[in-house]
């Protein structure tokens, strides 16, 4: 039984997951088998795309009951990019689409609160800044840049589960999660160099 | 003003990484995979691969090599040339490249462009265009710089971001390859019309180029420099950070 299943449901960049991870010495393996997904010490959920249509993949192969059923056996999940929107309650990307509800707050258009008119989607690397009420992202990070690119971004209602922010539009958004045993990413970490890849291996190495 | 990204442009023909003028007259630099891996470990933003004769041969020969650069090099890729159906799309990005860029295909149906973003999402998709300046516009051409399209790159900009695209990539195909500066009036034209980020390319020679050009663009594409070893990418971005340009070190 692998430890760490990387969610095969047709909607994330697995090979580049699955390079970074190799990369880092972990291995895992990619799956939408409901056993290999319940019994994983962390899964991984990825994704690219329009958050309704990967919902309904996730649903329409039972992965949000595995998902639920795997955290009750006291797994790990961590949600990268739009799997990370995928963690909260609700998006409003193309009208109001229920997420996983794993995390409190609700995924938002980074329209609405672009007051400095930056481009969207948001694209490039950004400095992220530590959330020091959080403070399980090391803060040894803090204004170091990863790669992102992104038009909707969660807005957390617990901000002790932010772990960093970043400047978007005149304003802060929430640009990552930690909690004991939920992380996401708005950023891509596989993507953002060896920042990225430390990243990566420091949040493994905290989950499980 | 937020931190523009430099990103390494390579044309690609057969297996190998080439250098033209002006998108034609093409030169040999070396393996594709090397010259990528080199440039992530010497801190580049990210990697255009643009296969400069799949459009024109109607054949694909580009994804055998993204996937083994794909695997070592954890900055974002982009891929373009000879895209030209969603399964093109999905083959690139399975392989391990994160965008696509699209000229040809999207000149000649521009409903491509919105199909592929509502499929795909459009954080993937990049429409490419190639300008040509005349007297009082810019032409919009195809395959590779040698096509005619008849669309003013500025009307055709607006109408790609309209039907869904990511991001654009544009280069001036007058200023490519001839290290002499890029075409700073193209890009201030098109840039207070569009909103998405502009990756703009043709004619980086040196320091000062990439330094003028900056406070116009969200991100700027660089071959022959990188590429003729002028600069080293790292050295270059301290030195570009001196001048008050801000960039990822």
């Amino acid at each position: 039984m692998s430890d760490i299943v990387i969610l095969d449901y047709g909607y994330g960049n697995l090979f580049s997951i699955k390079s970074s991870l190799n990369e880092l010495g972990i291995s895992a393996l990619c799956t939408k088998q409901f056993d290999k997904i319940i019994n994983a010490k962390l899964i991984i959920l990825p994704g690219v795309g329009s958050f309704y249509q990967a919902m309904k993949a996730v649903e329409k192969l039972h992965l949000d009951t595995a998902i639920k059923k795997a955290l009750k056996k006291k797994s790990k999940i961590l949600g990268i990019c739009l799997g990370y929107q995928m963690l909260f309650e609700q998006s409003e990307e193309f009208g109001i689409n229920k997420g996983l509800g794993l995390i409190k707050g609700k995924v938002i258009s980074l329209n609405k609160i672009n007051k400095s008119r930056n481009r969207i989607p948001n694209v490039g690397w950004r400095p992220i800044l530590i959330n020091k009420n959080n403070n399980i992202l090391a803060e040894s990070f803090n204004g170091k840049m990863v790669y992102f690119v992104h038009s909707f971004v969660p807005r957390a209602t617990v901000e002790k589960e932010v772990s960093s922010f970043i400047k978007f539009g005149g304003t802060k958004i929430h640009s990552s999660i930690h909690t004991n045993n939920i992380v996401g990413f708005q950023f891509h970490p596989e993507k953002s160099g060896n920042v990225g890849l430390q990243i990566l291996k420091d949040t493994i190495d905290y989950l499980i | 003003m937020h931190n523009i990204r430099i990103i390494a442009r390579l044309d690609i023909k057969g297996d190998k990484v080439v250098k033209g003028i002006n998108l034609e007259g093409i030169r040999k630099i070396g393996n594709p995979k090397e010259i990528a891996l080199n440039y992530y470990t010497q801190g580049i933003d990210e990697i255009i691969y643009m296969d400069v004769v799949a459009s024109l041969y109607e054949r694909n020969t580009i994804t055998k090599f993204i996937k083994d650069a794909a695997s070592k090099i954890f900055v974002p890729l982009t891929v373009g040339g000879g895209i030209r159906s969603l399964n093109d799309i999905r083959n690139v990005l399975n392989n391990g490249a994160d965008k696509v860029a699209i000229n040809t295909a999207a000149i000649k149906n521009p409903n491509f462009i919105k199909e592929a973003s509502n499929a795909i999402g459009s954080q993937s998709i990049v429409v490419s265009i190639e300008a040509k300046k005349h007297t009082n516009y810019w032409e919009a051409y195809y395959d590779n710089g040698r096509e005619k399209s008849g669309l003013d790159v500025i009307n055709w900009a607006q109408k790609a971001q309209e039907l869904g695209a990511g991001e654009l990539l544009i280069t001036s195909v007058d200023k490519e390859g001839l290290e002499k500066g890029m075409d700073i009036d193209l890009l201030v034209a098109i840039r207070d019309k569009i909103k998405i980020p502009i990756i703009f390319s043709g004619g980086v020679g040196n320091i000062e180029h990439v330094n003028e050009t900056a406070p116009y663009a969200d991100a700027i594409a660089v071959a022959s420099l990188f590429h003729y070893n002028k600069e080293k990418i790292n050295e270059f971005k301290k030195k570009l950070i001196k001048k008050g340009i801000e960039v990822r070190i």
